[in-house]
């Protein structure tokens, strides 16, 4: 009960911040970014070697930016930004003096970060309903068939979006942990450069690098020499709970100064 | 209510263990702060020493009858014997105190002295090394979110958040807190700013933000009110409505309000009782009046030789100083029961030894200047001497 009076306060914060803009904005670019290219060279993008799996191949192409570089980068800031709100001003000596366990504020702030990703894939999947209604428009060429795969579409973005849960933890931990802002985004932005590379290196055969945080949400996009995407699953699920279970522990008896 | 002036280490020295998790009792309390020999810290002179022993001895329950309370379960406030440190820095040392119910107790000592430190500590946003804090009786470490849901608190700069409107930042508390939402215009009537509740906080003067952290911290009719500095940044009319409401909040609130200062004139007018650190040692605890009578009273002298007077003075075992060609002679404070020393008797002395005396006279310290003894540091006092 004590958590939602936390969430729900939370929630007042974000008012004429720019977390939700970040939110909605970003899977917007990405929609934009696939539209354009989809538009431009319909045969090198969408419907490549002839293939008449345009959805298949929307999806792909949507969430492999989203995954690899967007979701990353947006966790990233919007971690960094709702934990600036309270380190800018020395909220914490006023937040942590009310009558209300430590972990909730951590687990708040958790969740609203969760659900700003998860808000944010959702549009994004929105984004690529639109793109496959819009682009048959302005490419003859292109040829979305019915019904629409939104099962399939969906399942990815949930995959995208859990393999994500581990970066996140550690992002939300590292913007509670440290007051400088520049410390959450160098991580995320060190993450995020180490994560490509992990990528190149797990497609080289280096299959360990897969598990690296960052380049974990890549699995979803069923790259052949990915491991399995359940296992995957298990890992960032698992492990972030535990980075969250540390990082509330960490929260919780740090001192106030 | 304990009263007096109190040595660092000096509590130690009668202080019974504390068993079990229950407060200290206030006879515990009473032996702990009236314990111990204690040695004084003039180095001049053996009756200089016998003052300053006594003064430091000087340690009695002066609460009226009617204040007192009965038992520490009554205690807004009750620090025992707190330490804490910062790496090597020793930020509070043995601190005990003691908040009587429905008062305004001043917390006053320097900068660095410790105050936000031991706010801190009260709040529970840090830990002891050694110690405990009871808050209305409970033990903190153990029931925190019990003890501090009868308590509001500003400590140091007021915490808001510049892009909300100030109805939006107490909107936030309203909700962590679970009120009612009349309870947001009551706190804003209080402090004069339903005018601008509207407006965003980033556009605030900085009264104006310190009116909002006071509000704040009055969300919820709190039985406890701490204040860390809470005139910091006002203008003289925003210092003295902060004065008016902190000083009216016992009576029509029974609110209990523990308010740091590093300003004794600040504090001095609206404190009932009065605690004293530095160098995170407790220098005096009291009411207001006990602290006026520590005042002691001094004898200036002018004389044609100074420094044969002085010398001579202080071989006598006077706790004489030179200050701009004056000799000052500190008396013990006028509540400590010392032989009168009749300036006739210094005059008489000084023109026996052929100095010609041009000016001699009794003066009594100022509060200011009793604070300002109580909190420098032995090697300042030493080099004063």
């Amino acid at each position: 009960m004590m958590l939602f009076y936390v969430l729900n306060a939370e929630m007042l914060k974000l008012k004429r911040t720019i977390a939700v803009p970040m939110a909605v904005l970003s899977p917007a670019l990405i929609t934009l970014f696939a539209f354009v290219m989809a538009a431009n060279a319909p045969f090198s993008t969408l419907n490549r070697n002839g293939s008449t799996r345009e959805w298949a191949t929307l999806t792909g192409l949507s969430f492999l930016f989203w995954a690899a570089l967007m979701l990353p980068l947006l966790v990233t800031l919007e971690t960094a930004l709702l934990a600036g709100l309270e380190h800018s001003e020395s909220q914490w000596k006023s937040l942590l003096a009310r009558p209300l366990p430590r972990w909730n504020f951590y687990a708040a702030k958790l969740l609203v970060s969760l659900a700003l990703a998860t808000v944010s894939t959702g549009l994004l999947v929105v984004g690529i309903f639109l793109n496959g209604a819009v682009l048959p428009r302005v490419q003859p060429e292109l040829a979305f068939a019915l019904p629409v795969p939104w099962l399939d579409i969906a399942r990815r973005a949930a995959d995208v979006l859990c393999l994500a849960f581990l970066l996140l933890t550690i992002q939300n931990w590292v913007a509670l942990r440290w007051k400088s802002f520049s410390v959450a985004v160098g991580v995320g932005i060190v993450g995020l450069l180490m994560g490509f590379f992990a990528s190149v290196a797990s497609q080289q055969g280096a299959k360990e690098f897969q598990f690296f945080p960052w380049s974990l949400p890549m699995l979803a996009l069923g790259n052949k020499t990915s491991v399995n995407v359940a296992t995957g699953l298990k890992f960032s699920l698992i492990a972030g709970t535990f980075v969250a279970a540390m990082g509330c522990w960490d929260f919780c008896r740090r001192e106030v100064q | 209510m304990l009263g007096g002036v109190v040595r660092a280490g000096a509590s130690k020295a009668g202080s019974g263990p504390i068993v079990g998790d229950g407060p200290p009792t206030q006879s515990a309390a009473r032996d702990r702060d009236l314990g111990g020999p204690k040695t004084g810290s003039c180095p001049v002179g053996p009756s200089l020493s016998t003052f300053n022993e006594r003064q430091t001895t000087y340690n009695r329950l002066s609460c009226e009858a009617s204040q007192k309370p009965t038992t520490s379960m009554e205690y807004p406030i009750l620090v025992n014997e707190v330490w804490k440190s910062y790496g090597t820095v020793q930020a509070v040392r043995g601190l005990n105190l003691n908040v009587p119910p429905q008062s305004v107790y001043g917390f006053l000592g320097p900068n660095g002295a410790g105050k936000s430190t031991t706010i801190r500590l009260v709040l529970g946003l840090q830990r002891p090394d050694r110690g405990d804090v009871y808050l209305f009786g409970r033990l903190l470490a153990r029931e925190r979110l019990a003890v501090l849901r009868r308590i509001g608190s500003l400590v140091e700069a007021p915490s808001l958040y510049l892009h909300l409107t100030g109805r939006e930042n107490l909107e936030i508390h309203r909700r962590l807190l679970n009120l009612q939402k009349r309870t947001i215009d009551e706190a804003l009537a209080t402090v004069a700013l339903t005018t601008a509740a509207d407006r965003l906080v980033r556009g605030y003067s900085s009264g104006m933000k310190q009116r909002l952290g006071l509000a704040q911290a009055l969300l919820g009719n709190p039985e406890l009110l701490i204040l860390d500095e809470p005139t910091n940044g006002l203008d003289p009319a925003g210092i003295h409505e902060v004065r008016e409401l902190v000083r009216d909040l016992p009576a029509r609130r029974g609110v209990t309000v523990f308010l740091s200062s590093h300003l004794l004139s600040e504090v001095e007018q609206v404190a009932t009782h009065l605690a004293i650190v530095s160098s995170g040692e407790l220098k005096f605890q009291g009411r207001r009046d006990e602290l006026r009578a520590l005042r002691r009273p001094t004898i200036l002298v002018e004389v044609d030789d100074t420094e044969r007077a002085l010398a001579l003075l202080i071989g006598m075992g006077f706790c004489a100083t030179c200050q701009a060609g004056r000799i000052k002679i500190a008396l013990a404070p006028l509540s400590v029961d010392l032989p009168n020393i009749n300036p006739s008797d210094i005059n008489a002395v000084l023109v026996g030894e052929g100095l010609r005396v041009s000016h001699l006279s009794l003066e009594h310290l100022s509060l200011e200047e009793l604070f300002l003894d109580l909190t420098r540091s032995p090697d300042a006092r030493e080099a004063s001497v």
